[in-house]
């Protein structure tokens, strides 16, 4: 009969009606969290080894830190660690990445804030008391991508003695000829500055620096010629 | 027991004569008292639709398996309190391309309908502001002039799903009007008399309802679409047309609307219970408590409706409308007058 | 002579029915339709320039951010697409442990249809039953996972941790009481006839035109084709197991609606037999930890998600990051029926038709 759906449907709506509520009264019931639960990412500085494990598998650039050797026994060391919260989508591939176990979930979930800088964690040890080696705690500034430029800058050096000891060899590599390159060592000479510009882009860009390489020449010969 | 069921005519009665005393003369006094009588509905009114409006929101709380408001005083009865002097102290905007006067006259009207209503309803025993000899005619017209307040609100919105929410409003109060009215004259017929007084006399023995069950149900359906509530909440419809008439509409300007239909809420109710559940008649308690008594239970009825039934389509809307509830009525009333022929 | 003339609305992007960001721009003669124009991109993300950027392993929680009512199903998409890639087998267990997700997804997001479409024709009450059965799902996806809504629980090669032993207890107690949540639903939304005489025959999808259109999912099975990737073309595990493919007749919403509550019936069903059959062992395959698949490597897979065929195109540079990713969203070529079913309805057609279209924005836009 028409109208037995709809009084069937009232009918369930008033069972309910006085049933007891379902919800949860949040601030004064505490919600009973699963121990997998992903609140607050969180380090755990002791047991951080400082390997960098979880700024490479982070997607979306949350974590950085800075680090620094030991003097005696070249060990790294914290200097600073932050976690940008707010970028932070809870995925736990870095805390699946940490080695040690260094990076955990709380189950802290009330940290809203009114600024953005005020969910950003930092954390800088005091390391006082600790003798650092110097140039290192210049050189790794900026964790990973510090260390990177670190990187480029050990090739770029490596590219110079090599270029100087057998020019034919490291220059052939961008130029596929070994006449040309002899060619293109003699112009650029003892010229340091030339030298370096050239071994970053040979470090940095092939492509472009076979590019560059080959401008050289034929303005070198017009210069010949003229 | 008595003292308490003639306390408010006894009230009425001693102002009158104090107000003599000081001189007046009576038909003075009588518009002073009136003056009176209109601020404490006005005051009886704002009261009840605050009570009316966290009962709602409980209802609909419980049904839904939730507390409903629980922070503000005592299971959150103070919740309607604080959003009306939220609503109060709101920024009053008028988008700059409505049509201004009738923007702003459009909840004033709306509001003032609703409460001349409360003019015939008798509160208990003799208790009607005017008990007017064609008191459910003046209801059923004044009831009527709702539409011209919500089609105003539309247009003067200047907005298309305010015009929209207003031309669904018009059609369908328009066309439940009708099967409203048919649905009463029956009662009407049975009584005799369009006097309120009369009618609840006449239900001194069996209650209208009984008499009349086909009417009350239409009158019942016919009354949710005249209300513009759910599952015939077209006008305002929040999930097609955002909130039809009222888009454009904040703060205090919204909050009449709001009020209104409270207010329209309780008045229909309230109409209900004189017509067809004997009015302030009932037993132990002073009449002036069984009319609010009834007329809640009837409200319970609304929500828990409204709380449960899906939206009804416009199309379907009016064809329910024409094609069943009117017919239904006629047939109703034919009935009901052949049987008070043969019975006379 | 009174002059008639066409109204045109902007259903959304801010409107309460529209799912997220979708704006149909909607040109009305009273409350009839006239023409609806799907205008989209208002939640665009630009997820697979994103996936250019990220190495195979970062990209997997941005699938969940396609479609987040089903959680694990974009996921698990992507994730067996680059082991088809790789050439990794995946461990039985985590395979069933996957299915059961899967499935567990689907039923979550069905439900979230049937409680949206409920508010979405004004029966609120419905939306918060059916919320209320979910957030049991979700519960259990946060035993797992540790996330409720967007879990990262997929991984290349596997998952991420096996099954907690609250999990068992919590997917059998909902297994037993999926039955009553279903009558429950029937009783309040089913059965009542204001809904039925909402969707049926309104919204009506032929069988021609929704090939046509290249519609799949629940949508294209109330056409009345029988066309499920997860029987079509299996993969995972799905050839073990028994389950039906529920088919409506006519295409219309209320045969939409229909596939959606009987989907959940036989989701249920594939997650006891996993239970089951659930067997011991490894839940991750050996993969390396950086993933450089061959240089001009190129996959296309695609698996059965909640709202229809989702399809992940993969192709490799020989570096750890993608060099193309592109998403065959579901959402997205649903939607494109949308004016064809909303002419000539009503107004209140077209949200029903929106919500039984249960297009999700994040994968619409991407
Ligand atoms: S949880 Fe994911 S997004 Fe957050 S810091 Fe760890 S890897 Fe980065
Ligand atoms: S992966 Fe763990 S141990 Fe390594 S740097 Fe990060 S927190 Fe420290």
């Amino acid at each position: 009969m028409w109208g037995s759906g709809i009084l069937k449907g009232l009918a369930i709506t008033l069972k309910h009606l006085f049933e007891w509520d379902i919800t949860e009264q949040y601030p004064e019931e505490r919600p009973n969290l699963y121990p997998r639960f992903r609140g607050r990412l969180i380090l755990n500085p002791e047991k951080c080894i400082v390997c960098g494990m979880c700024v490479k598998t982070c997607p979306n650039n949350v974590l950085s830190f800075t680090q620094a050797r030991l003097k005696e026994g070249k060990k790294k060391v914290l200097t600073s660690y932050t976690i940008d919260h707010q970028y932070c989508m809870f995925c736990n591939l870095c805390v699946e990445a940490c080695p040690t176990g260094g990076l955990y979930f709380s189950h802290d979930f009330e940290w809203a804030a009114f600024n953005r800088e005020d969910i950003k964690f930092v954390y800088e040890p005091d390391l006082s008391h600790l003798e650092l080696a110097s140039d290192d705690a210049e050189a790794g500034e900026k964790g990973i991508r510090a260390s990177k430029e670190d990187k480029n800058e050990k090739l770029i050096n490596a590219t110079i003695i090599a270029i100087r000891k057998n020019p034919a060899k490291a220059l052939g590599k961008i130029l596929n000829d070994e006449s040309e390159a002899l060619k293109l060592a003699e112009m650029i000479g003892e010229d340091e500055n030339k030298l370096r510009k050239m071994a970053e882009l040979i470090v940095i860009d092939k492509e472009k620096a076979a590019k560059v390489a080959r401008a050289f020449l034929v303005k070198g010969q017009k210069k010949e010629e003229g | 027991m008595r003292g308490a069921e003639t306390f408010f005519i006894d009230l009425a009665r001693l102002i009158v004569t104090w107000l003599e005393k000081q001189g007046m003369s009576p038909l003075v006094a009588d518009i002073v008292l009136l003056v009176i009588q209109f601020i404490c509905i006005a005051a009886i009114v704002t009261v009840n639709i605050i009570i009316l409006i966290w009962l709602e929101r409980k209802i609909s709380g419980f049904i839904q398996q939730r507390l409903g408001p629980n922070r503000l005083g005592p299971w959150g009865i103070f919740q309607t309190i604080a959003d009306a002097i939220k609503l109060l102290t709101k920024e009053d905007i008028i988008p700059s391309q409505t049509d201004k006067i009738i923007f702003r006259t459009a909840p004033i009207v709306f509001i003032v309908i609703s409460l001349m209503l409360y003019v015939v309803i008798p509160f208990g025993d003799g208790m009607a502001i005017v008990d007017l000899n064609m008191g459910v005619l003046y209801f059923i017209s004044v009831g009527s002039l709702g539409t011209i307040a919500l089609l105003m609100a539309g247009w003067g919105s200047n907005n298309k799903w305010s015009l929209l929410g207003a031309m669904r409003a018009v059609a369908q109060m328009i066309s439940y009007e009708i099967p409203l009215a048919f649905s009463l004259l029956g009662v009407i017929m049975i009584a005799g008399s369009l006097k309120m007084s009369d009618i609840i006399a006449a239900q001194n023995n069996v209650w209208f309802v009984f008499l009349q069950p086909v009417a009350f149900i239409t009158y019942f359906i016919a009354a949710t679409a005249e209300l513009n509530r759910g599952p015939f909440d077209m006008p305002e419809a929040e999930q097609e047309l955002t909130a039809g008439a009222y888009t454009e509409y904040s703060g205090m300007r919204w909050a009449l609307f709001f009020l209104a239909e409270y207010t329209n809420l309780f008045a229909v109710s309230a109409m209900a219970a004189v017509m067809f559940f004997g009015g302030w008649q009932g037993p132990w308690l002073p009449s002036w408590l069984w009319l609010p008594i009834k007329a809640y239970i009837i409200m319970l009825v609304f929500f828990w409706l409204k709380w449960t039934l899906p939206r009804i389509r416009m199309d379907h809307l009016m064809s329910f409308s024409w094609k069943v509830l009117i017919p239904v009525t006629l047939v109703n009333l034919v009935v009901t007058g052949c049987v008070l022929q043969f019975f006379k | 002579m009174i002059e008639s003339d066409f109204i045109t609305i902007n259903v959304g992007p801010q409107h309460p029915s529209t799912h997220g960001g979708l704006h149909a721009e909607t040109v009305l003669d009273g409350e009839h339709i006239v023409d609806v124009k799907v205008h989209l991109g208002y939640v665009h993300r630009s997820v697979e320039k994103i996936a250019e950027s990220r190495t195979y392993t970062q990209f997997i929680p941005y699938n969940s951010r396609l479609d987040y009512l089903a959680t694990h199903l974009p996921a698990m998409g992507y994730c067996q697409a680059v082991e088809k890639l790789l050439g990794v087998t995946v461990p039985e267990r985590a395979e069933y442990i996957r299915v059961i997700m899967a499935e567990l997804s689907r039923i979550a997001s069905h439900m979230l249809f049937i409680g949206s479409l409920a508010i979405d024709i004004g029966a609120t009450t419905g939306l918060i039953y059916c919320f209320r059965d979910r957030e049991r799902i979700m519960d259990m996806f946060e035993m797992t996972s540790g996330q409720r809504l967007i879990a990262s629980y997929m991984r290349i090669g596997g998952i991420a941790e096996d099954l907690p032993e609250e999990f068992y207890p919590a997917v059998k107690s909902f297994l037993d009481d999926l039955p009553y949540m279903l009558d429950e639903y029937n009783n309040l939304l089913t059965g009542n006839e204001i809904l039925q005489a909402r969707l049926k025959n309104t919204g009506i999808l032929p069988a021609d035109k929704a090939i046509a259109y290249g519609v799949s999912g629940p949508n294209l099975r109330a056409s009345g084709i029988a066309y499920d990737i997860r029987k079509a073309e299996p993969y995972s595990i799905y050839e073990r197991f028994d389950f039906d493919v529920p088919i409506g007749s006519k295409g219309d919403n209320w045969d939409r609606f229909l596939m959606r509550i009987r989907e959940i019936e036989e989701s249920a069903k594939i997650i006891r037999q996993a239970l089951q059959d659930l067997p011991e062992g490894e839940i991750r395959a050996k993969v390396p930890r950086i993933i450089k698949p061959e240089k001009g490597a190129e996959v296309y897979h695609r698996i059965e998600s909640s709202k229809g065929e989702l399809g992940f195109y993969i192709v490799s540079d020989g570096s750890e990051k993608p060099y193309r990713l592109h998403v065959r969203a579901p959402s997205f070529i649903n939607l494109g029926v949308l004016p064809l079913i909303s002419r000539g309805g009503k107004l209140q057609d077209l949200i029903a038709n929106i919500a039984t279209l249960d297009p999700v924005l994040g994968e619409a836009d991407r």
